[in-house]
């Protein structure tokens, strides 16, 4: 081969290298872009239909989006909430765990992962993976997400009966939620106060009055905590703030009323006379055991000394006979809770008088 | 007196022009397979409408006229085009000194093209690899190689073709070492793996770095699962050579048929894949998509059942009409959905604890292209470059190899040299030249007669190939054959009777 021919060879392979590569360049080019396009236009459409409600459509629309870009998180995080709306559950979870296999740590994917394991009650996986989403991130507003996360969370650890960890996540999203967002520290205060801890919920509801003293809800709320915590007074002054500060609540006034009733009979609270102390402790008891003679007979031993003490003469009134009825009292009111079913309408203000005393005795002990 | 020509020190001999050569080969076969890729793209893009719902029945006419086109552009436009790429590369080795006529490059592009991009159940790889090879053998032509170089030319743009096409490069080195080129050398080697290389590098530039499926993570959930793979070993042998067979009874039926009927085949053909594709978009085109969404666990067991059914189907009805393309892609797709199947069985029925059905999408893949194209090596390394997963290794080479000898076993004749026998062609089988028995001096040898004279008869060893004791025995009446382990110790003689007599003995081998 000549020198001429090589150098011929070789310009014409430089010169077509040259012109493919430009035009496999402008190929490229034109590729990336139409393929964007193409996708973005479907996933908007998608996201119409979706908003219409057509989710089936959407979720086609999604589908096809991502037939042109393979790799758009945004594509297969559409299609997967339009397969949960469709409630293609199984479908869903598989692109959410595709995604989740390449973004560990992201919240919103992980939240909706959780929703699917808690929908099919694989509990210890909603779990996990709600954890996730509470401590991973959120491209867009990571507190609202995380606490919302955190309340679906609680939900499932209510469900399941554990107490504990409701709890335990409730004061950890206290902690954790900012002090002016009051909404949400009442909804964690109410559901402290619903699942036993009126202390925790009283101290929340008192953070919250204490940047806003007229808000006439947590005042409620307050209320209701006080109320729990056997604080009649204070649950009465509570309730009396909301109802000046103007709260919309229907219930606020049978509240209040209730709160009376028990003021009314409570025998253990301060500042009252002896006569009125053993007039309530007999009243109590009187209460007592008609409550439990509703439904069971009391033993003769436990009858004959109700009725003895019953016919003390109020001459005869002593601190002593006080005590022994109220202690009587409360037997035979564990007597009766033992015995008995719960009533279809207890007498609430009894109710709440003997749970006073009773961790009063249970204080003292 | 003209003064003496010095030696220019920076020429180049031809072999190493050739390795250069074979850059730059890599480089033109990745600028054309990108060229190719995206043409397909756009055409299933506009004519399919990226397989959604709103394009139904874009479903049923796309690929009916596809079918059309693509096929009159490779019988009455382009006719050198025609044919499996593989044999057409093998062709230029065997019978034609490299030479692949430059028309095939753009009969293939072009009709190829329009085949797979409007949803015919075909792959762009076969494809890819022969356009590979026209443009070595342009560049050969251009740089007038010598005829032995010329020769070895095409497949190494067939290997920068295939490797681009797969986007692996161990893959399209194994696959032209083991299907094309069956004995090589240090030289065609290393211009191969520079030409496949320097191809998938194109690629990566322009099209990115992303795999051909985004593979889940592998791993081997309990040591019987392994039973799992055997079985689906077996399964895939059976459908493969049941495939072949089925391949050569309709393409010799629909050989009888007049020629002026191909296109109305073709038509038929592509009829078919749109009226399947109507209820199953899965298996129109390459499928690749598929078979990702079935890796990651996409598809219920029963429905890649089915897939791999139907793909079975219009595969060998595109491919027996005559509509241009590659087979690689629907055999990777039968094998995953294959694969994928049985392990979503094996999940309901299988006592011990078992991957998810995507493990056995990724392994299956490869059981079939074994079965089918019996390159077991390259299947494997396919599927392990794929993945990227050490530990697929052990189930991959149990399958696939189990697949081969099954396959090998119902089928004898491999597929593409029966494609060449029904194209009236004779080439040579790399399967078949592996199996064949090489004879070597020890079987040729006679024992050291008494009081021979072998002080002038040359040396050579037991394991010599007996061409090259031929070779010898052109100078000399006699070889002293000399253990290895004692070169001065004569074990043996060899003389051209006995070669002769060995050969006569081993005519039967033939």
């Amino acid at each position: 081969m000549t020198p001429a021919t090589t150098r011929g060879a070789a310009i014409s392979v430089a010169a077509s290298l040259v012109l493919l590569m430009t035009i496999t360049g402008f190929l490229t080019r034109a590729y990336y872009t139409t393929r964007s396009s193409r996708a973005e236009a479907l996933y908007q459409e998608g996201m119409r239909l979706a908003g219409a409600g057509h989710s089936a459509q959407a979720a086609d629309r999604f589908r096809a989006a991502l037939v042109y870009e393979h790799n758009s998180e945004k594509y297969r995080l559409a299609l997967a909430r339009s397969l949960m709306d469709l409630g293609r559950w199984d479908e869903a979870e598989t692109h959410l765990s595709e995604l989740s296999e390449d973004d560990p740590t992201n919240g919103p994917i992980n939240l909706m992962l959780a929703r699917i394991a808690g929908q099919a009650h694989r509990d210890s996986d909603a779990v996990l993976y709600y954890q996730r989403a509470i401590y991973g991130y959120w491209p867009e507003h990571p507190i609202e997400n995380r606490t919302s996360a955190r309340f679906e969370l609680i939900g499932i650890f209510k469900r399941d009966g554990q107490p504990r960890q409701v709890l335990a996540e409730l004061l950890d999203l206290a902690a954790e939620v900012p002090e002016d967002d009051a909404a949400t520290r009442r909804r964690i205060a109410t559901l402290l106060l619903t699942n036993g801890s009126p202390d925790h919920a009283a101290e929340i509801y008192r953070a919250v009055l204490a940047n806003d003293r007229s808000d006439g809800a947590a005042e409620k709320g307050l209320g209701d905590a006080l109320f729990d915590e056997s604080d009649f007074v204070g649950a009465r002054n509570a309730y009396r703030a909301a109802s000046r500060d103007g709260l919309e609540d229907p219930t606020i006034e049978d509240r209040l009323k209730e709160c009376n009733t028990v003021l009314q009979l409570d025998p253990t609270l301060v500042r009252l006379s002896a006569n009125e102390r053993f007039d309530r402790a007999r009243q109590l008891l009187d209460l007592t055991s008609a409550a439990a003679r509703q439904c069971t007979a009391l033993p003769a031993d436990t009858d004959a000394a109700a009725q003895k003490l019953m016919q003390e003469k109020p001459s005869r009134r002593r601190d002593g006979d006080t005590v022994e009825m109220i202690t009587l009292a409360q037997q035979v009111w564990k007597l009766r809770h033992d015995a008995c079913a719960q009533p279809a309408a207890p007498d609430e203000a009894l109710t709440a008088v003997m749970a006073k005393i009773q961790k009063q005795m249970a204080a003292t002990q | 007196m003209t003064p003496p020509k010095l030696k220019n020190p920076l020429a180049l001999s031809e072999q190493q022009r050739f390795l250069l050569l074979a850059i730059l080969i890599g480089v033109f076969a990745g600028l054309l397979v990108v060229c190719f890729h995206i043409t397909i793209d756009f055409i299933s893009w506009y004519s399919l409408g990226a397989l959604s719902g709103k394009y139904r029945f874009g479903r049923l006419i796309a690929p009916t006229l596809g079918a059309l086109a693509a096929t009159f552009l490779a019988t009455r436009v382009f006719p050198a085009a025609r044919g499996s790429g593989v044999n057409q590369t093998k062709a230029a080795l065997y019978i034609s000194d490299g030479v692949v006529p430059t028309s095939t490059v753009a009969g293939k592009f072009l009709a190829c093209s329009i085949a797979i991009g409007s949803g015919n159940s075909l792959g762009p790889e076969d494809p890819a690899l022969q356009m590979g090879a026209g443009v070595a053998s342009l560049l050969g032509r251009m740089f007038r190689l010598g005829r032995k170089n010329m020769r070895m030319i095409a497949p190494v743009g067939a290997a920068a073709g295939i490797a681009a096409a797969f986007n692996t490069p161990i893959t399209g080195v194994l696959f032209v070492m083991e299907e094309v080129v069956a004995s090589w050398t240090a030289g065609v080697v290393g211009s191969i793996v520079l030409s496949a290389v320097s191809a998938v590098v194109v690629i990566r530039w322009f099209l990115g770095n992303d795999p051909l499926f985004r593979v889940p993570v592998f791993e081997l959930t309990h040591p019987s699962e392994l039973v799992v793979y055997a079985l689906m070993g077996v399964a895939g042998g059976l459908l493969s050579a049941l495939f072949i067979k089925l391949i050569e009874v309709l393409r010799a039926r629909l050989e009888k048929f007049p020629r002026r009927t191909e296109l109305v085949q073709a038509l038929c053909g592509g009829f078919f894949v749109g009226l399947v594709g109507l209820w199953l978009p899965e298996v129109m085109g390459a499928g690749y998509d598929a078979i990702d969404f079935a890796m990651h666990d996409r598809f219920p067991w029963n429905l890649l059942l089915l897939l791999a059914a139907a793909k079975l189907l219009v595969t060998l009805l595109c491919f027996s009409t005559g509509i241009p393309g590659g087979m690689f892609a629907p055999a990777l797709f039968i094998g995953a959905m294959l694969g994928g199947g049985l392990g979503g069985l094996a999940h309901h029925f299988w006592p011990f604890p078992i991957s998810s059905a995507g493990a056995y999408v990724l392994v299956g893949m490869g059981t079939f292209f074994s079965g089918v194209f019996r390159a077991p090596m390259t299947s494997i390394f396919m599927v392990f470059e794929v993945s990227g997963s050490y530990s697929i290794i052990l189930p991959v080479m149990i399958a696939n190899t189990i697949a081969y000898f099954i396959s090998r076993k119902l089928h004898p004749e491999p597929f593409f040299t029966m494609l060449a026998h029904q194209e009236g062609v004779d080439l040579p089988s790399a399967e078949e030249y592996r199996s064949t028995e090489l004879l070597r001096v020890e079987d040729a040898m006679q024992p050291v007669p008494s009081g021979a004279d072998l002080a002038r008869a040359p040396r050579i060893y037991p394991d010599v190939p007996l061409d090259s004791a031929l070779r010898l025995l052109g100078q000399h009446e006699m070889l002293r054959v000399a253990s290895r382990a004692n070169p001065t110790e004569a074990i043996g003689i060899l003389t051209l009777e006995d070669i002769h007599r060995a050969y006569g003995i081993a005519e039967n081998y033939f």
